[in-house]
């Protein structure tokens, strides 16, 4: 029998898709240390398996690239004590709704199992609610209509809530949350007119950048860090990094529920270089041709990209059947024209994101809108 | 038009531990009798001119090219090669194990000139490994 047990508990027993959040608390029962690899019992696709109403297994996304802290022992856990890890947001937002159950499962040492008695937690069962929610005020089977919040009783605007509640120090709105993001991303183009038949095909990667949500700024703040294959001056590295910041940041924000940053966080995209811990390798050549090969002088696609490295699609020709026409029209935005801006929706990991960080829904939206 | 362009190919270093160690070679040549022309949109990328397949067989996909733009061309005289060299080309999410790639040339216009060389054009192919 393993030293650890662990148990699984939702944050709530409705979720939408994409916003799964559960508590996984593990204890050491046994008389003896125990050792657990929190930092490899962290990725999903590792340590849970869920399945849906069928008893079918429901496939997570793979976890990153092993780390170094993901491949060695782990903490020591005293016997009695226990320590406590969060899975948030590792459903697809594609996911059908309905009646879903997860568990904790490892055969591996480092996850405190072993290949022959394996760190099981009990089934959690959960239900995923629609994508776009139910319409309002219509009764749901199974769901009951919710009930009036106090203050809209008694008509009491929501901002004089939040500020009686924050005058009272019931709410803080100090906190920063932080998370690093990795995300397959495939794409199929297809329709390349004759002559650029060579684009055809399909294509994959991985968005990864870290993001912050700021509530003292009411800020996300966006970094994708790069190692650069290849000579950059000083200069050249500041032009891509002020392109970058010039067409993503500050132009749309995150609105979410709850007192704090009641118009929302603004969003802030930025290049960071480095020469270890990157997100991504970019090689520096005489012109972009690929999310990873940029052009030293090139202020323009390289902005397009980034978009890449954000989770974006392209959007020429016909890109996973959706039929965008040629590239590089006036009117097209970032991902068909590198010249243009950027749409909300192609800020849709960093609001998912932003969503999974605060536990809220959250939306996009055009900085100059209120939320 | 099969027949009058040949491609080469090749990768180095054999072996490496880091996947922006690797870089690609490619060649195409003009054995022909006659002067051709060469649009060389397709070759501008990686993403475009390479194939990578796992040992397994298992395709590795590409990150994503650039939006098309302009379409350059070169001409190549009889026995004329033209040149395209990718560093770096292996995205740095691969794993450790063996692989092959090729390079492909594809480019068939509705209606090409009759110098305008068109179809589609594969090289023999050449292993790296991340170790």
């Amino acid at each position: 029998m393993p030293q650890l047990k662990v148990s699984l508990k939702p944050t709530k027993q409705e979720l939408k898709p994409g916003d799964t959040r559960f508590r996984a608390d593990f204890v050491n029962a046994s008389s003896e240390p125990a050792t657990l690899n929190l930092h490899a019992a962290s990725h999903p696709a590792l340590a849970l398996q869920v399945r849906d109403g069928k008893g079918e297994a429901i496939l997570l996304p793979p976890p990153g690239a092993p780390e170094r802290e993901d491949l060695e022992p782990g903490s020591v856990i005293p016997p009695g004590q226990s320590v406590t890890l969060e899975y948030a947001g590792f459903l697809d937002r594609s996911l059908t709704a309905g009646e879903y159950r997860v568990r904790y499962f490892s055969k591996y040492s480092q996850l405190g199992g072993r290949r022959d008695d394996p760190l099981v937690s009990e089934w959690v069962d959960f239900r995923v609610r629609p994508a776009n929610g139910f319409p309002v005020g219509r009764p749901v089977l199974g769901v009951p209509l919710p009930r009036p919040k106090w203050w809209e009783l008694w008509f009491i605007p929501r901002w004089l809530i939040c500020l009686i509640l924050r005058w009272l120090g019931l709410i803080r709105c100090d906190r920063v949350f932080e998370q690093e993001v990795d995300e397959a991303r495939t794409e199929t183009i297809s329709n390349a007119p004759p002559g650029a038949e060579a684009w055809n095909g399909t294509y994959g990667w991985r968005a990864r950048f870290h993001q912050r949500v700021e509530q003292p700024t009411c800020r996300v703040l966006v970094t994708v860090r790069v190692r650069l294959v290849g000579t950059l001056t000083a200069a050249q590295q500041s032009a891509w990094q002020t392109a970058i910041d010039s067409a993503w940041s500050n132009r749309f924000k995150n609105c979410a529920g709850g007192c704090c940053c009641g118009n929302g966080y603004t969003i802030r995209c930025e290049l960071q270089y480095v020469s270890s811990g990157e997100h991504q390798v970019v090689t520096v050549g005489t012109s972009t041709t690929s999310m990873t090969s940029w052009g030293a002088t090139d202020t323009v696609d390289v902005n397009h990209e980034y978009g890449h490295m954000l989770g974006a699609l392209d959007e020429y020709f016909t890109v996973n059947g959706v039929d965008y026409g040629a590239g590089r029209q006036a009117t097209g935005d970032i991902m068909n024209n590198p010249a243009n801006q950027p749409i909300a929706a192609h800020y849709e990991l960093v609001r998912a994101t932003t969503s999974a960080l605060l536990g809220t829904a959250c939306s996009t939206i055009p900085v100059a809108n209120n939320c | 038009m099969s027949g009058e362009l040949i491609a080469d190919f090749s990768i180095r270093p054999a072996q490496s531990s880091r996947p922006e160690d690797f870089t690609a070679r490619g060649e195409i040549r003009n054995v022909g009798g006659r002067g051709l022309r060469l649009s060389i949109a397709p070759l501008s990328s990686p993403s475009l001119a390479l194939e990578i397949v796992r040992a397994g067989g298992e395709r590795v996909p590409l990150p994503p090219p650039a939006v098309p733009g302009a379409m350059p061309e070169t001409r190549l005289a009889p026995g004329e090669s033209y040149v395209v060299e990718f560093s770096a080309f292996v995205p740095q999410w691969t794993g450790k194990g063996k692989y092959r790639a090729r390079l492909r040339y594809l480019f068939q216009p509705r209606n090409p000139d009759a110098d305008q060389w068109s179809g589609q054009l594969f090289s023999e192919w050449a292993t790296f490994e991340i170790a």
